[in-house]
């Protein structure tokens, strides 16, 4: 009884880390690349979460397979967002660049749930796909389809994200721009173009995150921003 | 091959260069020797686009860069080897010899540049799985040459690659120095080790508080007793 307690929390237990190490590799990057502290990462994957709920209820599109859609939604939002807001502080010094995106992002951070409040309600949703709850037994341990089918996502992108990052001359660029963002420069590299694709990159996997933690969570809409940031930062 | 014409850099409000004009023709080395802060640094660093000029202007190949980016002025064929070093930590001495070779036409040729730098510094053939961040200090002077060399620049510019080196490590790199301008590279050579420097260019130009100060064959210096004075203490 308390052997299978104690392995059906780690299973749980995986499941939730796993979701919250892919977020954090989101917020990792975009810091690590462009020296943009995004505090409204959170945001961004609760606005994913709600087109994927949306996605579900008026069309009936399963969001596993609605992934692809969401995730160009949210591409065309972030290239939006660096284009008109964080592109400007691009060309200050790392400290100025930092300091002003970060006042960039608790805005965003502020005006996003309050968006999506005015717009949706702050009502919880869920996205309930007929398999959504239900759950499979090994060896008395329960498994449900759902945590499984994001622990699998989370796992795929992250090693797909290790081999582009440590097998390709893209990959590698973004490395060394992130380590040392003059010398990047100096080796060629357009450092802009590279960050900026960078911040695509990880905008477009937001709504990957949304779903999987809509999902997972169940949760109210417009807070889950705040409580996805908190447990990623961690 | 590279003309630098009259110009003048800022930092902010404060002028730190004024007036200054070089010139580096195909195949020389040239060496910019003066004393710290007297600018060499803020002139390397204006030519490869990390600085802008307030007034004047920079060509390479009589096509003016002193607007383009800096990653575009390396795709032009020239390479700066900051003081700094800046070499990526945390990535392997392959890695970082890897993405000296960014450019599209550079990295065409990598596999012959690998080559030709492992000739040059045999050292770093033997460590390319190491981390460059367990480097020595000799050691990453020659990673971040090594580096800016897989670019195959026809301007390699140095910024004081002697800085904080051992006498005979700093032999070594000067050698090497050396034997890349004898395969028709043009240099760029800044350095406080000003005799070292004026044995192996062909011109000097001395910079004092932001201005050249003095230019003419090497050689010439190292004879003039004003600058052995200043910059080579007593002989």
């Amino acid at each position: 009884m308390t052997l299978a307690f104690i392995t059906q929390s780690l299973v749980s237990g995986i499941n939730v880390g796993a979701l919250y190490g892919l977020t954090a590799v989101g917020l990792s990057l975009v810091f690590g690349v462009m020296k943009i502290l995004n505090v409204a990462h959170g945001e961004f994957i609760m606005i994913g979460a709600y087109a994927g709920f949306w996605l579900f209820t008026l069309l009936d599109c399963d969001p596993f397979l609605g992934l692809p859609l969401v995730g160009i939604a949210l591409f065309l939002l972030g290239m939006i967002c660096y284009k008109v807001l964080f592109s400007h502080v691009a060309k200050f010094v790392e400290e100025v660049k930092l300091k002003n995106s970060l006042l960039i992002a608790f805005g965003l951070f502020l005006i996003f749930p309050q968006i999506a409040q005015t717009l949706w309600t702050g009502d919880e949703r869920a996205i309930s796909p007929a398999y959504s709850g239900e759950s499979f037994a090994v060896l008395g341990i329960r498994i449900g389809y759902v945590p499984l089918g994001a622990l699998l996502v989370a796992v795929v992108v992250i090693l797909g994200l290790h081999l582009l990052l440590n097998k390709t001359y893209y990959g590698k660029a973004v490395r060394a721009t992130s380590e040392n963002w003059r010398a990047a420069k100096l080796m060629g590299i357009n450092v802009e173009r590279t960050c900026y694709e960078d911040s695509q990159a990880i905008f477009q996997k937001n709504p990957l995150f949304s779903l999987l933690w809509h999902s997972k969570l169940r949760t109210d809409g417009s807070s889950l921003g705040p409580r996805v940031r908190m447990g990623t930062y961690v | 091959m590279l003309e630098v014409q009259n110009i003048d850099v800022f930092y902010g409000d404060i002028q730190a260069l004024w007036d200054v004009s070089l010139r580096v023709s195909e195949g020389e080395m040239v060496a910019l020797i003066g004393a710290n802060g007297a600018g060499k640094t803020t002139m390397v660093e204006t030519i490869s686009g990390l600085l802008r000029s307030k007034a004047g202007a920079i060509t390479f190949n009589n096509i003016r860069i002193d607007k383009k980016e800096s990653h575009k002025i390396v795709q032009m064929g020239i390479s700066l080897v900051p003081e700094e070093k800046g070499i990526f930590p945390g990535m392997s001495v392959l890695e970082n010899l890897e993405l000296g070779a960014f450019p599209a036409e550079s990295r065409k040729h990598k596999d012959e540049s690998y080559q030709s730098v492992y000739g040059l510094f045999s050292v770093l053939e033997s460590r390319l799985q190491q981390s460059a961040g367990t480097l020595s200090g000799g050691e990453r002077t020659m990673l971040a040459i090594g580096r800016a060399l897989m670019a195959r620049p026809k301007l390699l510019v140095l910024d004081e690659p002697s800085l904080g080196l051992a006498p005979l490590v700093v032999k070594n790199i000067f050698k090497v120095i050396q034997e890349i301008q004898d395969s028709n590279v043009s240099t760029l050579l800044v350095e406080q080790n000003v005799r070292a420097a004026l044995r192996i260019a062909a011109r000097a130009y001395i910079v004092e508080n932001g201005r050249i100060a003095d230019h003419g064959k090497a050689e010439k210096f190292l004879h003039d007793e004003k600058v052995i004075e200043a910059y080579l203490g007593a002989a």
